[in-house]
C-alpha cells in the first residue's frame, strides 16, 4: 500500500517551525514555544477587548482528504473566557467554508464537533464539559461519517454538512467577553489520510 | 488502516506529555527547533554528514565547546521537560581519542548562565583527569559522577543513551543496560523545569579541527 500524507508536530524547540502560518484575524495574537513543562506550542491573544483572533494553518496547502481523514491533538486552554477551535479547515479565515472542528470554550456550552459542507456549517456537542483541563481529542473523517473523540473515546458522530473539499490543519484562538492576554497551549498534533 | 504515531506511542485514553523526536535527516540542521552556540576560539559546524548512518556531525572550536539546546537567549529559552519525570534518549559517537568530550543531557538554564544540570558524559583521553576513558552520570544538583563502567575501548563506538530524571534521582542507561555495566543511578537532579542541550566539547587540551561527535537520534519526553 502507498504510503499517504502524514505530519506529525511536537511543538517542541526554540520557535515554531517556519511552514505554520499565523494569520492574523482580529488584532494582533502570537503562536510561540512556551517555557514551561508540556506547554508545546503557546497561542496567545493580546489583551484588547475587541475578540483578538488568529489562525495557525499551513497557509492553504491542503493535502487531506475531506472523506479519509484523521487529526490528532492535546491541548489546553487556561481562561473560561476563550474560544479555540482546531481540526481540518479549507482556508486561514475564522469560518472556512469547509471544515471539521473541535470547538471549545465560549464558542459552545460542551466540547463540540463542527462541521461545514461549502455552505452550511453546523454543530453537534458531545456531554463533555468545557475546563482548562489537558485533553487529547481526535477527528475522523470517513465516506459517511465524522466523529469526535475525547481522551480516546467517541463523543460525537456527526452524518450533516460534511466537509467535501482538501483541508489543512487549523487552530484557532479567540479571546471573547472579557480583555486580557489568554493562552491555548498545543503540545501535539497529528493529522493524515487514512 | 493507517494507524496514528499518538496511538502507538500512547495507551488508549491517554493524554500525552510534551515529547519531540528529531533524527537529525535533511540538508541541514532545524535551526527552527534547535539553537547553536560555541565557545573558545575558531570555527564550530553544525553539519548533516555525508555518510551511512552519519546523523548530525557537531564540530567545536579547538578550544571550546559547540553546543544545540533550545535557548536563543536567557531571556527566550525553553524549557517544556520536566525535573522530575522525564527522559532523553540519545544515539551518538564521539570522534577523537584525545582532549575530547560529549555531554549531552538536560539543563536549566541559558548556556552562558549559572543552572543545574544532569548529563550523561561521555570523556576520552585529557590530562589524567579522574573521569579519563569513561561514561558517567553526572549533575551540579548535587555534584555527581557515576561511572557507568563501560570499557575504555568502548568510549568512542555508537551507543544509545538513555538518561532519565525521577522524582528524585537520575539514572543512565547505556545500550539498554538495567544495571551493572552500563547502568548508573544517582540522588541528583536538577532544580527546576529543563530544555535538552547536546554538547560536544574539547577538554584539558586543544583538539586540532575541534571535538567532533555525531547524533543520529534524540528523542526527549515528559514521563
Amino acid at each position: 500500500m502507498a504510503y499517504k500524507q502524514h505530519f506529525i508536530e511536537w511543538f517542541s524547540g526554540k520557535s515554531l517551525p517556519s511552514y505554520w502560518t499565523l494569520t492574523q484575524i482580529v488584532s494582533t495574537c502570537t503562536a510561540t514555544m512556551a517555557d514551561s513543562v508540556d506547554g508545546g506550542m503557546l497561542f496567545q491573544t493580546d489583551s484588547g477587548a475587541g475578540s483578538p483572533s488568529a489562525s495557525l494553518t499551513f497557509n492553504n496547502k491542503r493535502q487531506y482528504v475531506a472523506t479519509g481523514f484523521k487529526f490528532i491533538s492535546v491541548c489546553k486552554k487556561n481562561d473560561d473566557l476563550l474560544g479555540i477551535k482546531g481540526g481540518m479547515g479549507s482556508s486561514t479565515s475564522v469560518n472556512p467554508d469547509h471544515h471539521a472542528f473541535m470547538i471549545e470554550g465560549t464558542l459552545a456550552s460542551y466540547k463540540t464537533l463542527a462541521t461545514k459542507d461549502g455552505s452550511t456549517g453546523t454543530e453537534t456537542a458531545s456531554s463533555i464539559a468545557l475546563s482548562q483541563d489537558a485533553f487529547a481529542y481526535d477527528i475522523e473523517g470517513t465516506t459517511s461519517n465524522v466523529t469526535l473523540g475525547i481522551n480516546g473515546s467517541i463523543a460525537v458522530t456527526k452524518t450533516t454538512n460534511r466537509p467535501t473539499d482538501p483541508l489543512q490543519p487549523y487552530l484557532y484562538i479567540q479571546s471573547r467577553t472579557s480583555a486580557a492576554v489568554k493562552d491555548y497551549n498545543v503540545r501535539y498534533l497529528e493529522c493524515y489520510n487514512t | 488502516m493507517t494507524k496514528s504515531i499518538y496511538d502507538q506511542l500512547n495507551a488508549s485514553g491517554t493524554i500525552a506529555k510534551q515529547r519531540v523526536v528529531e533524527t537529525f535527516s535533511g540538508d541541514a540542521l532545524d535551526t527552527d527547533r534547535w539553537s547553536t552556540h560555541a565557545t573558545g576560539s575558531g570555527t564550530e559546524e553544525f553539519v548533516m554528514g555525508d555518510e551511512v548512518n552519519g546523523g548530525l556531525l557537531i564540530k567545536s572550536r579547538p578550544n571550546g565547546a559547540a553546543i544545540i539546546d533550545f535557548g536563543a537567549s536567557d531571556a527566550t529559552k525553553k524549557r517544556p521537560f520536566s525535573q522530575t519525570g522525564s527522559v532523553m534518549i540519545v544515539t551518538s559517537k564521539m570522534i577523537q581519542a584525545q582532549y575530547s568530550v560529549q555531554y549531552n543531557g538536560f539543563r536549566t538554564n541559558y548556556y552562558t548562565e549559572a543552572g543545574k544540570n544532569v548529563i550523561m558524559n561521555i570523556q576520552g583521553t585529557t590530562n589524567g583527569n579522574s573521569y579519563d576513558n569513561k561514561i558517567m552520570l553526572q549533575s551540579n544538583n548535587p555534584s555527581t559522577s557515576v561511572d557507568t563502567s563501560i570499557a575504555s575501548s568502548a568510549i568512542h563506538d555508537w551507543h544509545t543513551y538513555k538518561l532519565e530524571l525521577l522524582s528524585s534521582s537520575s539514572t543512565l542507561s547505556v545500550d539498554g543496560a538495567l544495571s551493572s555495566t552500563g547502568f548508573a543511578t544517582g540522588s541528583c537532579n536538577p532544580d527546576t523545569r529543563c530544555q535538552p542541550s547536546l554538547v560536544s566539547s574539547a577538554a584539558e587540551g586543544s583538539v586540532t579541527g575541534g571535538a567532533q561527535s555525531h547524533y543520529r537520534y534524540c528523542e526527549v519526553y515528559n514521563t
